[in-house]
């Protein structure tokens, strides 16, 4: 065959250049890839726990602290899997942050070898059955945590920023996503989320911004995980060759 | 375009100075302790808004402090950080300073001086802001 006269590095290359989750989410800085991944809708009982959040801009000790402010309006969450020990982790997280304050994903996956990490709610939690059927060994898991925005509710534009250089790395699902929601990403339109969607985003490399137009509760789910966990590293290479193989 | 600039100042007696331009058009304002412009500016679609402090007063150390600037709606937020201050130093004051003051301040939103504080913008902000985010690689 032809092959067998072509320089070994060029053989090689043609034969083995497999696809590479690394690659995928680290290099391409690919704005957004959709998962085949389904969930249950929760019932009214769980919505309303997911709406009924601590001071999400406290907890992570933001320094403008004012829930209201230009950037943010109504913009809140819970967290539900993470580090154990929250003070320790904030202050050790916080050593990193010199030039940007780094997002909440990358601050969990930054320590998860370090510290201890767990569930904050019991094993029949909706959530964490959810969660368990894509991420079944909790030492893949980083951070499991909801955003919530109410009508009329909004995150200003902004770029987030990443200890480890991450691109596509947090794993979005939209748990309660009526008509008017938006989620604008700097020149690539708005991202096509429907109400029960999985999506892996990167919200490292453009400016990006949320807004609530309807006239219902916006909950999402947002996980940080070990992207070469099996079920996960499948699903994302199956979106990448759905979308450009 | 209209420009909002919220300006703080420190002064005794003499009221702050300052001329607001880009390159086609100015304004001149004196300014309080507390002041919220509403000025109109023509601007190019790559321009410079420059503010001109032009009546330091050594003896009563009037100060200007920029504290926010909102351009066509857009408030340009921790932008206005990467406005330059360039004084124009009393000499004999200038003389005196060893080592020598910078030629240029940046960060830089309070006004010591006589001289030029000038940020570049282009038109539409919202984009220029965009553009800020994306091709930042710190």
């Amino acid at each position: 065959m032809m092959k067998d006269n072509i320089p070994k590095l060029l053989k090689d290359s043609i034969e083995q250049n497999t696809l590479d989750i690394d690659i995928i989410t680290k290099k391409l800085k690919l704005p957004w890839l959709k998962l085949d991944i389904k969930l249950d809708i929760p019932n009214k009982d769980y919505i309303r726990e997911l709406t009924s959040n601590t001071d999400w801009r406290s907890r992570w000790n933001y320094p403008d602290l004012v829930a209201d402010s230009y950037q943010v309006k109504g913009w809140n969450g819970d967290v539900f899997f993470g580090p154990t020990d929250w003070k320790k982790f904030l202050n050790e997280a916080n050593k990193n942050n010199n030039e940007h304050n780094h997002d909440g994903d990358s601050k969990c996956r930054w320590l998860r070898q370090e510290l201890d990490y767990d569930w904050y709610v019991d094993p029949d939690h909706f959530l964490r059955q959810q969660i368990k059927n894509f991420l079944p060994n909790d030492r893949d898991i980083n951070l499991v945590n909801t955003f919530h925005l109410p009508p009329g509710g909004y995150v200003f534009p902004h770029r987030d920023y990443a200890i480890d250089g991450m691109g596509l790395a947090k794993i979005y699902i939209a748990l309660k996503w009526g008509d008017g929601n938006t989620f604008g990403m700097y020149g690539c339109g708005n991202i096509p989320i429907k109400e029960g969607d999985v999506f892996l985003l990167n919200n490292y490399t453009l400016p990006h911004w949320v807004h609530n137009g309807s006239d219902d509760d916006r909950i999402v789910l947002d996980i940080s995980a070990n992207l070469h966990s099996p079920i996960i590293k499948e699903k994302v290479i199956q979106a990448f060759k759905r979308s450009f193989c | 375009m209209k420009i909002r600039i919220d300006i703080e100042c420190l002064y005794k007696n003499t009221k702050p100075v300052c001329i607001f331009y880009s390159a086609d058009s100015s304004v001149s304002k004196t300014l309080s302790s507390k002041s919220s412009l509403e000025i109109d500016l023509a601007l190019r679609q790559k321009d410079r808004i420059n503010i001109d402090f032009v009546n330091k007063d050594d003896q009563d150390d009037n100060v200007v402090i920029i504290k926010k600037m909102i351009v066509d709606g857009i408030d340009l937020q921790h932008f206005i950080y990467k406005g330059c201050f360039t004084p124009r130093y009393n000499t004999e004051w200038y003389e005196e300073q060893k080592p020598r003051p910078p030629v240029v301040y940046s960060p830089c939103t309070e006004l010591r001086h006589n001289g030029v504080w000038s940020i570049d913008v282009t038109i539409p902000i919202w984009k220029m802001m965009m553009e800020e985010w994306t091709n930042d690689e710190r």
